[in-house]
């Protein structure tokens, strides 16, 4: 019923593993951070930021290091916004 | 039951509470205990529950979607919660404590003005803490208890509801309020025996259940004017991500407020007419206050309204009454000050998230008092948009908070909620001047360093007073708590360094370290301590509370028993008289007895008597049955009955019964007169 209207994407939201937070923590830049390139749109940013946020936050993620991995999330995306904007 | 469907299939990693094994084992037998969202209001409380997906409230015994957040103690000891504590108001003023949000995590130099404005007396404990002051009980309580009280009730209902145990909880809060506020509710479900996962702040709950189901990216503004606190709240929702830009608030504004303004001018009124003032009379103070709240709430709907207070009070000339009109311009009039007081938090909360109002799509009004037409009008006028009105301003902060309670239990999957912190943190220095280390508004979890010096020549310690609040001096702010960090070697002033560390987790728990960078030396606390209540006392009303459940079931116990008691010599009474002849004079005499001693234990009280001696007579009533049907039977029973009544048994077969009967009672009412 509702499962059959969601769009399929979302059916198969991925998880972040010990690798993703590892690589997420010794991200050299905040565009390595965030995945993007340089001179992407906020908007682009912003939908990045989204889809990581929902991978990172502690309260999704039970690994250890996902704290400071979404706040070196945050951190990316607040210096990448400004850029942006 | 639980619905899984957003857990994602085929995935290794277990999440949560639940692996994908777990949920798919769910299938066969498991049965979870359910997480529920508390909306634990100044006037009203409600709870919600996960259900098929979706948030849905949960209904009370009493079958309402709301519980008032009233608690009572009667002359009797009985305690009463949610609408039966709220009726009977009006004649137990200072045992019936409503309101007590207001006090919650506070001290006694905060409130008071507002501990003048309840017919219950609010005192000062030794520690500067807000006390409440129970005559009926004999003792003190501190608001934790009686909110406590509530939540038991809530989450009793809810485990009722829902056929499943309730032990955790997500429980939401104005957002203004500040760490020992918070600290406090926290401490509220403790004492009620919940595990409170979460303290969401109540416009961000808001949010949730509006954005569950919308797909497109929006910026909200929530505008949550409840009964004791009116916050702001401006969240960008989107993607599953529900990001909290800025709030802003005041913990001092609320429908209850409004309600004080018509006291006023009834009572105003009544002491230029009479001399008098109503407000020193407790009783007529709460059944002002209750007119005055049904006045305001017929005044969204009226242009006028009536209020009729007969014998509100008596003189020497005789009884005194009320009867008098309001209009909703008069209204409007008498708060006019109140709702200019609702414009500087939407425009804190814009600038604070650095957007026009232009920029925001769609205003949600929450709270009860956000009925008021004039507060309608207020916000379309100020942000020049029709409100939505699309949820229901009782429910909704509930409905958002069982939303987060399936996020952390891993019920809801593709849904975060990044939160921030209302108010800024930081530490007191030389001049006590407040030096901010996380401002407010920062997404949670966070973490913020800074270095610090000696402010003397030789200083071997530094005393860090950790504080909240946005004035520039701490005495204008709350001190949230201090700690010592000692054995610096002494130095010039200036040279020592001391590393502070500030990090707040998702769950808003601020810890603090101060680490010496010359000799490593590191001293560290965890706020918690900001609660009003050290953590023994919380024990040991843990603990009591517990106690005042085993009190309350002896209770229910003793009131069931006497009533089985009492019904029980009510029937074998009736047995007896009905059917007397056919009983044999011994056995009858025996039950009689029985009665009697039975009835004598009933007037004592005496639970354990009752049960003893309701057995007994339970075991003669059964040979009186066995007698009373014994003539027309077997051979055994028929034996000792032989002289009591062969005679109208005999002919009395099963067969003939219906005529034979009415014959035999016949005959027992000429027998009784």
């Amino acid at each position: 019923k509702a499962d059959a209207e969601r769009p399929p994407k979302q059916q198969s939201t991925p998880v972040a593993n010990a690798a993703d937070v590892s690589r997420m923590l010794e991200a050299r830049s905040d565009y390595e951070c965030l995945q993007v390139q340089a001179g992407e749109s906020a908007a682009s940013i912003k939908k990045k930021y989204k889809e990581l946020a929902v991978l990172f936050h502690p309260d999704k993620c039970k690994l250890q290091g996902a704290k400071a991995a979404f706040q070196r999330l945050h951190l990316a995306y607040n210096n990448l916004n400004r850029i942006a904007r | 039951m639980a619905d899984y469907r957003r857990v994602t299939p085929g995935r290794s990693q277990p999440r949560n509470l639940f692996s994908v094994g777990a949920s798919r084992m769910r299938a066969v037998n498991i049965r979870c205990e359910k997480v529920v969202g508390i909306d634990l209001g100044t006037t009203n409380s409600a709870v919600a529950a996960m259900e098929g997906g979706k948030p849905t409230i949960v209904t009370n015994a009493e079958g309402s979607r709301t519980t008032p957040s009233v608690v009572a103690f009667t002359k009797a000891g009985d305690r009463l919660v949610g609408q039966i504590a709220k009726r009977q108001g009006v004649v137990n003023p200072e045992n019936t404590f409503f309101s007590v949000k207001r006090f919650i995590g506070r001290r006694m130099d905060e409130v008071k003005e507002e501990s003048k404005q309840v017919p219950y007396q609010v005192v000062q404990d030794p520690n500067g803490n807000v006390k409440l002051d129970c005559p009926n009980a004999g003792r003190q309580f501190a608001a934790e208890e009686i909110s406590a009280q509530v939540l038991r009730k809530l989450i009793d209902d809810a485990s009722k509801f829902l056929n499943d145990k309730v032990d955790k909880a997500v429980i939401t809060v104005p957002a203004y309020f500040n760490d020992s506020q918070r600290q406090a509710t926290k401490d509220s479900g403790k004492i009620a025996g919940v595990e409170v996962l979460r303290i969401i702040n109540e416009p961000t709950a808001a949010a949730l259940a509006y954005g569950l189901d919308k797909k497109a990216n929006e910026t909200i503004l929530v505008f949550d004017l409840g009964g004791g606190t009116f916050d702001v709240s401006i969240l960008e929702v989107g993607d599953g991500v529900f990001e909290v830009l800025s709030t802003s608030g005041d913990t001092h504004l609320g429908g209850d407020d409004f309600d004080k303004r018509i006291v006023d001018l009834l009572a105003n009124e009544f002491q230029q007419a009479e001399s008098m003032d109503l407000r020193n009379d407790r009783q007529a103070l709460q059944r002002l206050t209750e007119a005055a709240e049904k006045a305001k709430i017929e005044l969204s709907t009226l242009p006028q309204t009536s209020v009729n207070l007969p014998f509100i009070t008596a003189t020497a000339d005789g009884p005194k009454h009320i009867d008098t009109n309001i209009t909703k311009a008069k209204f409007e009039d008498i708060c006019s000050d109140l709702l200019d007081r609702c414009r500087r938090p939407v425009e804190q909360a814009l600038k604070d998230a650095k957007l026009s109002l232009s920029e925001i799509d769609e205003v949600i009004l929450v709270g009860g008092s956000s009925r008021i037409p004039a507060v309608r009008d207020l916000v379309q006028s100020m942000t020049q948009k029709e409100p939505n009105v699309s949820v229901n301003p009782d429910e909704v902060v509930a409905l958002g908070a069982a939303v987060q309670a399936g996020v952390l239990a891993g019920e809801v999957s593709d849904i975060v909620l990044l939160d921030v912190t209302p108010l800024s943190l930081g530490l007191e220095t030389l001049g006590g001047v407040n030096t901010k280390l996380i401002t407010r508004n920062t997404t949670l979890p966070t973490s913020k360093s800074e270095t610090f010096s000696t402010a003397a020549d030789g200083q071997t310690s530094v005393e860090i007073n950790v504080v909240q609040g946005e004035r520039e001096f701490v005495r204008d702010c709350k001190s949230l708590g201090t700690f010592r960090l000692d054995g610096i070697p002494p130095a010039p002033r200036g040279v020592p360094q001391v590393e502070v560390k500030f990090d707040i987790d998702a769950n808003g728990i601020l810890s603090v370290t101060a680490t010496d960078k010359g000799t490593g030396r590191q001293q560290d606390i965890k706020i918690t301590g900001a609660s009003t209540l050290p953590s023994d006392e919380v024990d040991a009303m843990v603990k009591e509370a517990e106690k005042f459940a085993d009190e309350d079931k002896a209770k229910r116990d003793s009131v069931d028993t006497k009533n089985q008691a009492d019904s029980m010599v009510y029937q074998t009474e009736k047995q007896l008289k009905e059917f007397g002849e056919k009983i044999p004079d011994d056995l009858k005499g025996k039950v009689e007895a029985s009665i009697k001693v039975l009835r004598e234990s009933i007037d004592k009280d005496d639970v354990e008597g009752m049960k003893a001696n309701m057995k007994k007579l339970q075991e003669e009533a059964m040979q009186m049955g066995a007698a009373m049907y014994g003539g027309q039977g077997g051979p055994a029973p028929g034996g000792p009955e032989g002289p009591g009544g062969p005679g109208p048994q005999g002919p009395g077969g099963a067969d003939g019964k219906g005529d034979d009967d009415d014959t035999v009672v016949d005959a027992e009412f000429k027998d009784a007169n």
